[in-house]
């Protein structure tokens, strides 16, 4: 009843139940087996321990759709080595013909499981027709793993990254358990070198955990705790609703959202680092920002590279001309809205960054840029957080409803309601707002830098950060047993 | 690499590898448990595997739940997490508040309440009033919960339902000669014993004071407290919403009131199924929920005779505020039959024919009222 699904890794609506890190079943079973099969093994098979993990982390939830993530496995394995062949044999144009077809087998297979209900119900009510729906359960990570291997045939065409002539290591690739359901969307040139030749080190291994630990407390304690108020504002009567209580109804979600998928990411980086990987950076304090450009090279990093490479620069980006990069940007936003979900509200919110980054582009940067770095700050959160709204609601009229509650559409402006929520959430929201600024981490580096050169001290800093991190860690345990605590009483009686 | 760098960098890692091998071996070894009282609830057990249920979801959902409800020392870790949010300063947790003087009060929000549920209720007992009025001496005792009378104790700007509002809907549909008011009465003797800290129910003090107050309108002369010898056959019970925070509470004391008069009650549960000699059913004190101590619990119907002999039978209908407050009573009637609709699915009307009802009472608490689907018995 605590662990709420909205949040941002149900991206992909309507899965099934799948295995996520931040479970009881995910750390005290699949972990510590991995971990020592993997490391018992010598690295010749370690890609292998991690490869049948992954499949088994995958079949978990979706012990049927394993087969359609192993089809696009082989359907990119061949498809790069034809490419490769093709380019020795200096044949261009039969080699951008395979990366085409790589391309249309995986945004078919996309298309057909995440989008098709979405057309018949859009062409339904465009023509009154009565086309029944296919209600198929979207396979876990499709959105993530079609995005991957697509950029991996290209990559291969463009000379990024050279062939994988083995299957397993291509199949660790695309199934890697760390960043299979949620990303980050790692491509393909990223990791090549790694795959085949990785050197896990203890200190890698360390920064892994302390990473995974961050993310673990960022997602269990941060994100589900905020996410419980989001639920509970989220459903009241916006006819009803006062202006504040709909304001922090929206920054618990603008909250939830960041701490939960940045914790997610966090969780997949520092796993990968234990088995080796360096996953780039997905997210960088977006809430730091200073206008939406900014936002958006630092939210979901991961996402916007993929488009700008594999979208934005073929497409011309900005070399072709104002009107051809209006239009690029245009196209890549309401692309952007759509992966994140078949429902028109996601199509509404890419759109509304696309203009957003359009005005910004033609003339609000140069303002902004003048203006002093608070008024950038809270330009930004105000539409960071009225985007959240669009993208909250599936139904685009409950977020109008909502958004206008926000802006004095339901009845007053403060209620003891309110207050009895501040008083409830109050330290959270300090703690939430602490923690999503960077401000942790340049505390941390003062006591490192000055702790140094005296030992005592710096000996100091480490039992510092350990207790910090034993709690985070022994707190997001107890408040995953928590979240099974269902206490069936006869308070009606 | 410096030392202290080197021993940062293995420092945590080997506590976290530690933490992770050591808790899974210590679930794995741990016996499993069938059952949680604190819950009230069946735990998972190790789900069977069968290719069928790996492929519907089943298993693997089962699984799941059996990793967690079978985590070792569950409980600790839960109470760890209502510490956190407390350190957090939540007002409430899984619908109780942190009360003042180690209050633990059931939560009633609004937005629980259907009004024209509600509304019906009150239509139901008025045109039951109606059709009775003339044949029985009909008494209605609608009793606020603990939110609504330890005010003072409630944590501020909490949000509560508003049973006031109801109570005075009540009183105005069926008229004060058929209402009992006892807000006031339990209002005024709120710095006394009378809600458990750790149970939705008033306490035998409570329901003493608003027995007191039944008197004159129900037709007898109540007895005094020292009338009474009071027992405490009870000094650890923690109740319903003590299982729903699991934290370290101060327990209750549970306290029976036995007239100084050597009387011998009889009581009957559902039509002969269980007999108990007294009104109190002392073996329920050795089980988690101690209140069915009184007159054993939740039943379909009871009826208790033996307290005198005047020729009266009362029928209560009512939910389980009622077993605190009958024990009074059964000493002003020859008979008291006691049913819940919740249960009970026989004809009002035959009961009160067959058994020549000569008083009724309806006795809620004012939220299982507002909730209570079952109303429509009454006029059945």
């Amino acid at each position: 009843m605590y662990l709420n699904l909205a949040s941002y890794i149900f991206l992909t609506r309507g899965e099934k139940k799948k295995m996520v890190f931040s479970s009881l079943l995910f750390l005290f079973r699949f972990l510590p087996i991995v971990l020592v099969l993997y490391f018992i093994m010598p690295r010749k098979l370690r890609n292998m321990v991690l490869f049948l993990a992954s499949l088994f982390f995958y079949a978990w939830g979706e012990p049927v759709y394993v087969v359609i993530m192993l089809f696009s496995t082989v359907v990119d394995y061949t498809h790069g080595r034809m490419v490769n062949s093709f380019l020795l044999k200096n044949d261009r144009k039969k080699a951008k013909m395979v990366v085409a077809s790589s391309m249309i087998i995986n945004l078919c297979l996309l298309g057909f499981f995440k989008y098709s209900d979405f057309l018949i119900q859009n062409i339904n009510s465009l023509f009154g027709t009565s086309i029944g729906l296919l209600e198929l359960s979207l396979p876990i990570g499709i959105s993530f793993y079609t995005f991957q291997t697509m950029s991996y045939t290209v990559d291969v065409y463009r000379g990024h990254a050279k062939v994988q002539r083995n299957i397993i290591s291509f199949g660790t690739y695309v199934a890697l358990f760390p960043q299979l359901i949620a990303g980050p969307i790692v491509q393909y040139k990223t990791i090549a070198e790694q795959l085949n030749h990785r050197r896990e080190s203890f200190d890698q291994f360390s920064d892994g955990v302390v990473r995974f630990v961050t993310g673990l407390g960022k997602k269990v304690l941060l994100a589900n705790s905020i996410g419980a108020l989001w639920d509970q504002i989220s459903v009241m009567d916006t006819a009803s609703l006062p202006v504040a209580t709909a304001w922090i109804g929206a920054l618990a979600y603008t909250f939830q959202i960041y701490f939960d998928f940045s914790g997610y990411s966090d969780m997949a980086i520092g796993l990968g680092k234990m088995f080796g990987f360096e996953f780039l950076e997905n997210f960088n304090y977006p809430y730091l920002s200073k206008s939406i450009t900014e936002f958006w090279r630092r939210w979901h990093i991961s996402l916007g590279s993929w488009f700008k490479e594999y979208v934005y620069i073929p497409l011309g980006g900005n070399r072709k001309g104002m009107k051809i990069q209006l239009r690029n940007i245009a196209i890549v936003w309401l692309l952007t809205g759509l992966w994140h979900g078949a429902s028109w509200n996601f199509v509404l919110w890419g759109a509304y960054f696309g203009v957003l980054l359009l005005i910004e582009k033609l003339v609000l940067l140069r303002w902004l840029g003048k203006t002093k770095a608070i008024v950038g700050h809270i330009y930004t959160m105000f539409f960071v957080i009225v985007s959240w709204v669009i993208f909250a609601f599936e139904d685009i009229s409950k977020a109008g409803n909502y958004l206008h509650a926000m802006f004095g559409g339901g009845q007053g402006i403060v209620t003891t309601e309110t207050l009895y929520l501040l008083s409830n959430y109050g330290v959270l929201f300090v703690i939430l707002i602490f923690s999503c600024t960077d401000a942790p981490k340049r505390i941390a580096a003062w006591f490192r830098t000055h702790s140094q050169h005296r030992v005592a001290a710096s000996y100091g800093y480490i039992v510092l950060e350990n207790v910090f991190l034993i709690a985070v860690c022994i707190l997001s345990i107890a408040y995953l047993v928590d979240s099974s605590y269902n206490p069936f009483l006869y308070f009606r009686f | 690499m410096n030392k202290s760098k080197k021993f940062r960098s293995i420092s945590f890692s080997i506590i976290f590898v530690g933490m992770i091998f050591g808790l899974t071996t210590a679930s794995l070894i741990k016996k499993d448990t069938s059952f949680s009282a604190n819950e009230n609830r069946v735990l998972q057990q190790r789900p069977e595997f069968s290719a069928e249920r790996l492929f519907d979801g089943t298993f693997t959902k089962e699984y799941e739940s059996y990793v967690t409800d079978q985590f070792v020392a569950r409980d600790q870790w839960i109470a760890m997490k209502v510490y956190a949010e407390k350190a957090l300063q939540k007002k409430d947790i899984n619908g109780v508040y942190f009360g003042k003087d180690d209050y633990l009060i059931q939560q009633n929000l609004p937005s629980e309440i259907d009004q024209t549920l509600v509304d019906k209720n009150v239509n139901r007992l008025q045109s039951f009033i109606e059709q009775y009025k003339d044949k029985a001496n009909i008494n209605v005792m609608i009793v606020p919960t603990s939110s609504y009378i330890l005010k003072d104790k409630m944590p501020k700007y909490a949000q509560e339902y508003d049973q006031k509002g109801l109570m005075d809907q009540i009183q105005t549909a069926i008229g004060s000669e058929h209402y009992i008011n006892v807000e006031d009465t339990l209002a005024s003797h709120k710095d006394e014993y009378v809600y458990y800290r750790t149970d939705h129910h008033w306490t035998s003090l409570g329901a003493f004071y608003s027995y007191q107050k039944a008197g004159e309108q129900m037709g007898f002369t109540p007895y005094k407290q020292e009338d009474y010898t009071i027992t405490k056959a009870s000094d650890d019970f923690l109740g319903t919403t003590y299982s729903k925070v699991n934290i370290k509470s101060k327990a209750d004391d549970i306290n029976l009131y036995s007239l100084n008069k050597s009387l011998s009650y009889h009581v009957d549960i559902n039509n002969d199924d269980k007999q108990l000699n007294g009104l109190y059913d002392m073996e329920k004190l050795k089980q988690k929920d101690k209140y069915p101590v009184f007159l054993g619990g939740n039943n379909s119907i009871v009826e208790i005779t033996g307290g005198c002999k005047n020729g009266k039978t009362l029928l209560v209908i009512k939910d389980s505020f009622a077993h605190s407050m009958v024990p009074f009573l059964a000493d002003h009637y020859e008979k008291i039959i006691m049913i819940d609709y919740r249960y009970y699915n026989v004809s009002t009307k035959k009961l009160m024919e067959e058994s020549k009802v000569s008083d009724v009472l309806v006795l809620y608490n004012t939220i299982n009222f507002a909730q209570d689907k079952n109303l429509l018995k009454l006029v059945k």
